[in-house]
């Protein structure tokens, strides 16, 4: 069993053909990394896995795909949704709300927590998973725009982890946030294979090798090269996996 | 050439040149095995130590200038195996040139006596050494195992020799002092054609 199986799936807008031929295995917990230079279609695999393809134009998408055991196509997407959660390139809190708010509105949308002493035990929980709460515990009803940048970011994490997803899906999370605050993150993304299945986008071949298990490296819309980390990293077999781990593409 | 490619370049270079010391310490030691004259021998003693003090150094050099280039450049792939196995190889360059002291020093304990020149078929063992370094050094140059097989024969052919010296050292209840220095020298002999096949597997590696 996989946590998201996708069989020849091609994924169309209009008449151009964007994703071709995608076949990947996903295993449960573990961090899924999707690698390619810019265009070549992470964004929007990342995107079918939780259908938010569904609100592009003129959106096809023919294949198999099985996300959490469920057939995608035929699945309700708002109950899919509830298991998947989802961290953009850029951080994107509720301004108007605290910094608890933001995390405990998710549990609470959710049914993961409905008590106030249950809730505050999913906002610590899911605060310490995004690696936050030491620098937040005292602050709570703070709001977002008084935190850095890096800060929102694990505040956007946390959100997500909050609603107790099975499937975490990451879009460059660490793309607009300092060194530091993109070491933090990707700690936390690599404790978190435990509880969550991680599928992460990312055109950084080293963040790739410092937090994946497995890697799929897109070129144009299609997968040329996937595999085991170790395999991807140090024996990568395809021209272009070679050029993109050197940073050529 | 791009930066990842001309420092790769520099660390081959590196090996390549390490490679040409121990070619000179090989043929001072072949040259070791026939000299009798002391004074020769003295000379060629020095040689062999400050060839092998030198590629010590070299090795040395060579981890900090791989170290450093990982840390610059940050390479995967095919450039992280290749440093890898760059690194393994100078170990084995620079141990070849640690078994030419080796030998060297054992001449020189036999001083003042005609040394290794007098021992029974150690220079055609050595000769025979001598051939495998050579062939890999060559593929070192050109970085692809391109005379693996010409280095496995003469290693198979080794173990045997060494094997038959140590059966003729027990089968002998009294050690002749001749015998005892064959086979400590059949022993540096054959770790020096080892160290040639680990470089070739090595290269066989990329």
């Amino acid at each position: 069993m996989f946590a998201v199986e996708m069989n020849n799936v091609n994924l169309y807008i209009g008449d151009k053909r964007i994703l071709k031929d995608i076949t990947v295995k996903i295993p449960y917990n573990s961090v899924f990394v999707v690698m390619g230079s810019s265009g070549s279609g992470k964004t929007t695999l990342l995107k079918l896995i939780n259908r938010l393809v569904d609100f592009i134009d003129g959106v096809r998408v023919l294949g198999d795909i099985r996300v959490l055991g469920f057939n995608l196509l035929d699945h309700d997407p708002y109950e899919l949704r509830k298991n998947i959660g989802m961290v953009f390139q850029e951080p994107n809190p509720f301004p108007h709300l605290t910094i608890y708010e933001n995390v405990a509105i998710a549990a609470r949308i959710n049914g993961v927590a409905k008590k106030r002493e249950e809730l505050e035990e999913v906002v610590k929980w899911a605060l310490e998973k995004a690696m936050l709460w030491d620098e937040v515990k005292n602050r709570l009803q703070d709001y977002p725009h008084q935190l850095s940048g890096g800060q929102r970011q694990r505040l956007c994490l946390a959100r997500a982890l909050a609603m107790k997803p099975k499937l975490l899906l990451l879009d460059e999370p660490t793309a607009n946030i300092d060194p530091v605050n993109a070491r933090k993150l990707e700690e936390a993304i690599v404790s978190l294979k435990d509880e969550v299945t991680i599928v992460m986008v990312t055109h950084l071949p080293h963040q790739a090798a410092r937090v994946a298990d497995y890697v799929a490296v897109l070129f144009e819309g299609k997968v040329v090269e996937h595999g085991s980390a170790q395999k991807v990293f140090l024996h990568p077999s395809t021209e272009i996996a070679k050029k993109l781990l050197r940073g050529e593409i | 050439m791009s930066l990842i490619n001309t420092e790769l370049e520099r660390l081959k270079l590196i090996l390549v040149r390490m490679s040409q010391h121990v070619e000179k310490t090989l043929n001072n030691v072949k040259e070791l095995l026939e000299a009798q004259d002391i004074e020769r021998r003295r000379v060629i003693w020095r040689e062999v130590e400050d060839f092998a003090i030198t590629l010590e150094s070299m090795r040395r050099d060579f981890i900090d200038e791989a170290l450093l280039f990982i840390a610059r450049r940050q390479p995967l792939g095919e450039d992280l195996v290749s440093t890898h196995i760059m690194i393994n190889i100078a170990y084995d360059v620079y141990r070849i040139s640690r078994y030419c002291r080796e030998i060297a020093k054992v001449d020189s304990l036999l001083a003042p006596s005609s040394g290794l020149s007098n021992i029974p078929s150690i220079r055609e063992l050595f000769e025979k050494s001598v051939i495998a370094v050579k062939a890999t050094l060559k593929d070192l140059v050109e970085f692809s195992p391109n005379r693996i097989s010409v280095v496995d024969e003469i290693d198979t052919y080794m173990d045997r020799a060494y094997q038959e010296i140590l059966q003729e050292l027990v089968s002998n209840k009294v050690v002749p002092r001749e015998l005892g220095v064959k086979a400590l020298i059949a022993r540096h002999v054959e770790r020096i054609v080892d160290h040639a096949q680990y470089i070739e597997q090595h290269l066989s590696k990329l």
